[in-house]
Order: C-alpha cells, then sequence, then structure tokens
C-alpha cells in the first residue's frame, strides 16, 4: 500500500470518532452524522485519486464535512438559515465582548446530557463553533482557517454562542 | 451533582457520543474497498477516460451521497463501470438511463433536483471535450452528444425555472453557478476546436452559450423580483426622504422586500462561500502560480466586501458580491480541472464580470435606446483580428528555442479560441460580445507579436495596411449632458471612398469607436483625400475613449482633443503604449503651459 493510502486511512483511524461527534451534535441524526462522515473522507479520498496532496488532513475533513453539513442544512426547512440571519445581524469585532477563557463563567449544576440536546438546538452560527471548540478541542485559530475567518470573529461567535447556552440553562433551571 | 463551568459540561457532552466499534469497523471496511476501486493515479496525469466519476469536484455537489455509494458499494459492477463511459461506447446508455436517472428519481427536494438536471447538462459537455481531446468524434458519438445535451439541457433549464417560481433565492444560486458553467463550457470547447476546423465541437459549444444566454434570462428575471436594481434603491431612498410621512403599508412594503433580499443575499453567501471552497482546494495544485493567487485573493476580497455590506444591511449590495464569488469560483474551478484533465492552456480569470452582460444603458438618459452594437461593427474587428493573426503567420519564428516555441503555439492558440467564440457570437446574433470577443482576440494576438518581436532577432512582418490612416492619431471630443461627440479626419488612398464612424460601450465607463471605409468605386483622382467623420454616443459623462479602430486596425497610441482645447490623454492597450500616448501628449501640453505663461508674463 502506498504511503498516501496509509495516511489517508490513519486520518481516518485519527479522526473519523472526532468527526462524527462533531457532526452528531450538529446535525442530531446518528445515522444522517455517520453518512455525511463518510462522504466526507470519501470526497477527501476523491481529492487525494486526482494527485492533489493533502498537508492537513485534520482542517481539510473538517471543512469538507462543514460544507456537508451547509447543504445538509439547506435541504432541511429555512429554519436554521432564519436562525443564521438572526446571528448575522449581530456585529462582530467588538472586543469588550472577547472574554472567553472562562473565568467570567458561573458554575451550573447540570446534566451533560440534557445540556447536549441544548447544543443541537443552538442557532447553526454558534452552534458550529461552539462544538468545534468546545466537543472537538479546536483552536479558535484552527476553527478560523476551516471556516476560513478571522479568528477575532470566531472568538466573538463562541462567546455569544456560550451566552446563548446560559441563558437557556438559566431559564430553565 | 457537583457544580461545574459550562465549558467542562460540553467537554463531556462530548464524550457521551462516539461511533460503535462495529460502526467505526463498517465505515473502515468501506474506505478500504473504495479506495480499492479508486486507485491514485500520477498528478497531473494524462486525461483518462473516465470522465464521469462520481466524487468528483464536477459532478457531485448536493446530490445525496448515499445514493450514490449505495449504486457503487452494490457491487452494480455494469453500473459501476458506465460511469465511465462516453457518448458512442456501449455503456453509455446504462450511464444515462440507469445510473443518472436513479439518482434524478430519488431526489425529491426541488434544489437538489435542480442542482443535479444541471450537473448532467454539465457532465454532457464535459463529455463532449473528453471526446474532442482524444480525437474520438465520430459521427455517431457527435450525433449522441448533441441529441443528448440538447436534452438534458432542457431538462435542467426546466428544473431551475421551476424551482424559481417556488424558490427564488434557491433558483438565484442555481443559475449564477450554472450560467458560469455554461459559459466556462463553452470556452473550454471552443479553445479546443480553436486549432481544427472542428465545426462539430463548435456547434455544440454555441449550443452551450443559448443555454449560458437562457440561463441568464431566468437569473435576471429571479433577481429583479428579490434584489432591487442600485437605482431603484436610490430612488426608494429619495422617495422616503422627500415624503414627511410615508404611509405605513408603503413602509410594510418595503420592508418586506428588504426580507426577501436579505434571504436571497444570505443564501447566496453560503454559496459563495462553498464555491470558494470548492476553488481553493482545486487550487492547492497551483500553488504558486501568479494568475490563480490573484484570482483566490481577489475573490476573498469580494467574499469580505460582500460580507461587510451583508453586515451594514445593504444586502442588494452584498448579494451581487457574493454571485460575483460564484461566478468566478465556478468558472475558476472549472478551468483547472479542464486544465489538468484535458491538458489545455485557458485564460483562469480576467474579464470575467463583462461576459455576457449587455452594455449599460446610462442612468440619466433613459429614453435613449441602448443601442446593440451591430454584427457589422464586430465583423470590423474580425478583420483587425485576422490582419494580426496573419502577421503572427509570417512572424520568424524559426530562431525560438523550443520552449519559447511551445508557449508561442499555446498563447496562438489561445487567442484563436477567442475568435472562434467571437463567431459563435455573431452566429447567435449577439454583436456586443462578438465584438468584445474579438477585441481580446486582438489583444492577445498583439501581445503575442510583440513578445516575438523582442524575442526574435529577425524583424517579423508586419502587415501594414498604407491605407489605415488616422490624420494625426487624433480625435476630437466634445461633450454635453452625456451625449459625447467624436470627431476627426481619416485619409483614403483616393476621393471615391465612403467613411462612417460608429461607437459602442464594451464595458462599463468605457467606449471603443469603431472608423470604417469602403470604396465607392467610379472615376477616382489616384490621390490621397482626406475624409471626416463623425459619431455620438449617449453615455454618462465621465466615460472615456478607450480603442479607437479605423479600416479594421486598432489605433495604439491616439490622441483625444477637447473642442475646449485642452487636450486629454488617452492610450490604449498595454502600459506601454499607455506611457508612449502619454508622452507625446504630454509635451504638447507643456508647449502649450509655456506659450500661455509667456503670453501672461508678457503682458
Amino acid at each position: 500500500m502506498g504511503n498516501q493510502e496509509e495516511r489517508f486511512l490513519a486520518a481516518f483511524e485519527d479522526h473519523a470518532d472526532a468527526l462524527f461527534r462533531h457532526a452528531s451534535f450538529r446535525i442530531s441524526d446518528r445515522e444522517r452524522a455517520k453518512d455525511l462522515v463518510q462522504d466526507a473522507y470519501l470526497k477527501t479520498w476523491g481529492y487525494v485519486v486526482k494527485g492533489n496532496v493533502v498537508e492537513d488532513y485534520k482542517s481539510f475533513l473538517y471543512r469538507t464535512l462543514n460544507n456537508l453539513i451547509i447543504d445538509e442544512y439547506r435541504r432541511k426547512s429555512t429554519d436554521s438559515l432564519d436562525a443564521m440571519l438572526e446571528s448575522e445581524k449581530v456585529t462582530e469585532g467588538a472586543f469588550e465582548d472577547l472574554v472567553i477563557d472562562g473565568r467570567e463563567e458561573i458554575e451550573i449544576a447540570v446534566d451533560a446530557k440534557w445540556v447536549s440536546t441544548l447544543v443541537t438546538e443552538m442557532p447553526e452560527q454558534y452552534q458550529r463553533v461552539v462544538v468545534m471548540r468546545f466537543m472537538d478541542g479546536l483552536s479558535p485559530k484552527e476553527i478560523a482557517d476551516i471556516l476560513g475567518d478571522n479568528v477575532n470573529a470566531v472568538s466573538v461567535r463562541i462567546h455569544r454562542g456560550i451566552g446563548w447556552l446560559k441563558r437557556r440553562i438559566e431559564e430553565q433551571t | 451533582m457537583s457544580k461545574k463551568t459550562i465549558h467542562t459540561i460540553l467537554t463531556e457532552a462530548a464524550n457521551t457520543v462516539s461511533l460503535s466499534v462495529s460502526e467505526k469497523e463498517t465505515m473502515r471496511e468501506r474506505m478500504a474497498e473504495y479506495i480499492a476501486y479508486n486507485p491514485i493515479r500520477p498528478p497531473r496525469a494524462a486525461p483518462q477516460k473516465s470522465f464521469g466519476s462520481f466524487f468528483d469536484t464536477f459532478t457531485f455537489r448536493y446530490v445525496p451521497a448515499f445514493i450514490i455509494a449505495g449504486l457503487v458499494f452494490s457491487g452494480a459492477g455494469v453500473s459501476y463501470a458506465a460511469e465511465g463511459a462516453l457518448p458512442g461506447d456501449l455503456l453509455y446508455p446504462v450511464k444515462l438511463n440507469i445510473n443518472e436517472e436513479i439518482v434524478s428519481v430519488l431526489t425529491a427536494d426541488p434544489i437538489d433536483r435542480a442542482v443535479w438536471e444541471a450537473t448532467r447538462a454539465e457532465r454532457r459537455l464535459f463529455e463532449v471535450s473528453a471526446l474532442a481531446k482524444e480525437g474520438l468524434l465520430t459521427n455517431e458519438a457527435i450525433a449522441i452528444a448533441t441529441d443528448s445535451f440538447a436534452e438534458q439541457a432542457e431538462r435542467a433549464v426546466k428544473n431551475v425555472a421551476e424551482l424559481s417560481k417556488n424558490d427564488p433565492a434557491s433558483a438565484a444560486e442555481v443559475t449564477a453557478e450554472l450560467e458560469s458553467a455554461f459559459e466556462t463550457h463553452e470556452m473550454i470547447l471552443a479553445s479546443l476546436s480553436a486549432d481544427a476546423s472542428d465545426s462539430d465541437v463548435k456547434s455544440i459549444a454555441a449550443q452551450a452559450r443559448k443555454e449560458a444566454k437562457r440561463v441568464a434570462m431566468i437569473r435576471a428575471e429571479v433577481e429583479s423580483s428579490i434584489v432591487p436594481e442600485d437605482t431603484a434603491a436610490m430612488a426608494k431612498g429619495m422617495d422616503t426622504m422627500a415624503m414627511s410621512a410615508p404611509s405605513t403599508s408603503d413602509e410594510e412594503q418595503s420592508e418586506k422586500a428588504d426580507a426577501k433580499t436579505q434571504k436571497a443575499a444570505a443564501k447566496m453567501k453560503e454559496a459563495a462561500h462553498r464555491a470558494l471552497v470548492k476553488f481553493t482546494e482545486q487550487a492547492q495544485v497551483h500553488q504558486g502560480e501568479a494568475e490563480v493567487a490573484g484570482l483566490l485573493a481577489e475573490l476573498d476580497a469580494e467574499l469580505l466586501l460582500g460580507t461587510d455590506r451583508f453586515t451594514a444591511g445593504a444586502y442588494a449590495e452584498a448579494y451581487r458580491h457574493f454571485r460575483t464569488v460564484v461566478s468566478k469560483s465556478t468558472r475558476g474551478a472549472r478551468v483547472l480541472e479542464a486544465e489538468e484533465r484535458l491538458q489545455i492552456a485557458l485564460p483562469i480569470g480576467e474579464e470575467w464580470e463583462e461576459a455576457g452582460e449587455a452594455p449599460e444603458v446610462p442612468d440619466d438618459t433613459p429614453s435613449v435606446n441602448p443601442e446593440a452594437p451591430s454584427i457589422e461593427g464586430a465583423t470590423n474587428a474580425k478583420s483587425s483580428a485576422q490582419a494580426v493573426f496573419t502577421a503572427l503567420d509570417n512572424v520568424a519564428v524559426a530562431e525560438l528555442s523550443t520552449s519559447d516555441m511551445a508557449q508561442f503555439k499555446r498563447s496562438i492558440k489561445e487567442a484563436r479560441a477567442y475568435m472562434v467564440r467571437g463567431d459563435l457570437a455573431v452566429g447567435g446574433g449577439d454583436g456586443y460580445e462578438a465584438l468584445r470577443l474579438y477585441e481580446r482576440a486582438i489583444e492577445k494576438a498583439t501581445a503575442i507579436l510583440k513578445n516575438v518581436e523582442g524575442t526574435s532577432t529577425s524583424s517579423p512582418v508586419v502587415v501594414d495596411d498604407p491605407e489605415a490612416v488616422l490624420v494625426a492619431n487624433t480625435v476630437h471630443h466634445s461633450q454635453l449632458n452625456g451625449v459625447h461627440v467624436y470627431e476627426g479626419l481619416v485619409r483614403t488612398p483616393t476621393p471615391c471612398y465612403e467613411v462612417t464612424a460608429d461607437t459602442v460601450t464594451p464595458r462599463s465607463g468605457q467606449i471603443t469607436l469603431v472608423v470604417k471605409w469602403k470604396e465607392i468605386g467610379g472615376m477616382c483622382a489616384q490621390s490621397a483625400a482626406e475624409k471626416q467623420f463623425s459619431a455620438s454616443r449617449s453615455a454618462r459623462e465621465s466615460d472615456m475613449l478607450t480603442t479607437v479602430y479605423v479600416g479594421g486596425k486598432k489605433i495604439e497610441a491616439f490622441k483625444v482633443l477637447e473642442i475646449s482645447n485642452e487636450p486629454v490623454i488617452t492610450a490604449s492597450g498595454t502600459a506601454t503604449t499607455a506611457m508612449e500616448g502619454f508622452i507625446a501628449p504630454a509635451d504638447e501640453l507643456l508647449k502649450r503651459v509655456n506659450g500661455m505663461l509667456e503670453n501672461v508674463t508678457g503682458s
């Protein structure tokens, strides 16, 4: 087996679980999440087959999966789009909002499972970055690279996403 | 339950989700199987015949992957083999009527459906390129390919038209991409048929162009309902300012329209992002190529600009930025793919916006007919292009090195592709587009000529028509309320010539003057004569004369003299000619200023 094949299969072993977790939180449909992860790998291989070299499998796979998920949203109703529009109104880059290191966090007692459900209900724009940041453990810089956005915008969105979650938790506890 | 920060809870939540061992095992097996089915081919390899691999970037977008994957993995050997079939192959009908049809039938979502039918139409065009490239275009194959494309294009257009009724925002997105795709394929096919007198390929290219226009019309219609024109938006703004108390219903209506535009812009943004990512992926192997890098940077900027406008609430403007990204990325990705597979050189990012757009109607003179340039004007440009090509044919290239020679041939082919496309446009009755394409051919061919002159020691034979003389290389210009008048003198070999002049607007803000003459016969004194010409055009006050053709020849450095006697310097062509054009009149200007100074100080 050639080097490329080995690298690809290694990328499967290394990232399949994380990608699946990511997809599950984003679309809350286990079977569909599996399909999408598989598609992401197949598309990536299709890209390699054409003679291209993937330098960084992790971010390439995330980017591909992310596009597939966006397509998935398109297929659903316009709910997610409206949610996106809602979040788009937010002007990005307010630096005073950029405190996301958690020091200001209140401590709460809630069930992780319930939080998982809440995450699947988040507006798409926040959900994407929050899942990447906390569920997938990606740094804001990595997220920015994957989404083709700047780090500030990503950080602000993460912060607002956490704010959204906190409000939900407070409302319901 | 102990208290934790929300970050900890999220991390814990993440740990509750994972693939089971058996799920992962199944997936791993599929990967291995898929890799075995699709082995790696060497980078930038010669084109292969497998043009319809289901998973390539061209042909696979939203179409449900599981359907296709199912087909491939089900072990349907014939179905799998048919994917690579081309018109005329035994398995081609299987590809069309079984493989693709199954996907059509199983794709219920109207957006997916429209995209898939569009993709199918594009696949037909790629098949033609593949056949043409490999010299496999038999009469039978071409007949099948022509019919298949016509039929599929009809289906694609029908689906898009249908979608536009119920979901205009999505239709706008699909049409933006499809229009660009058709246009790019037209260019690819024209380029393939440029050096062969391949009338069949040309006719399919012409068909692609026709379909692109049809899609453009649907897009224009869709956009008119969701994106207000600039002028309309401005007028709306002014109305609101003028009226002290706008009625509630008006406000409601405008809010509703805004929401529609906002939605369309948001959709187009997603499409732009996706298209750009696809193009970026495609461009990874072309790292370091200035043209590709330049286009990527430009598109990044365009996307940012769009996002900025979106945030500011200027949705119509944002929409246009995003659409540009979609069009250009679509074209870029396809061009790179075609270059790789067909081993041809294509221009990747130039002059995209202008393509296919109608000449602009000046805002301030709505009563003036927008005036489509005549086919005759284009024909004139064609003859000048031909003259340059003749010059190129006669140029002494024996002394060129092998690599220079290859480059030389490739460039000529590229330039000739514009000629072919110009011909196609003439065939389609589109004078404006034809002129634009012929001009482009002239520009390219002239650049090659200059280049060769630089590298070759023997001087090339340049066709020099002694009749083509614009007296003093000068055009007089006056302008009143947006009506530009251009006048000048042309020297003809005998007095028995009729001189006419015409103007066109090849792109926004630019005016091209075309001066023609023809011999009227009869008994003539064999002495040169000077004839006056005059042409006018309604345009914006700021519009500039950028190109002048006289008797089918482009005047490289001309002067525009304002009737008020203030010289305005205009030069056409490349930067060097712009400089050349600049220097001479600047001297003249200096003299004039010095003269004025002397008068002032003398008195």
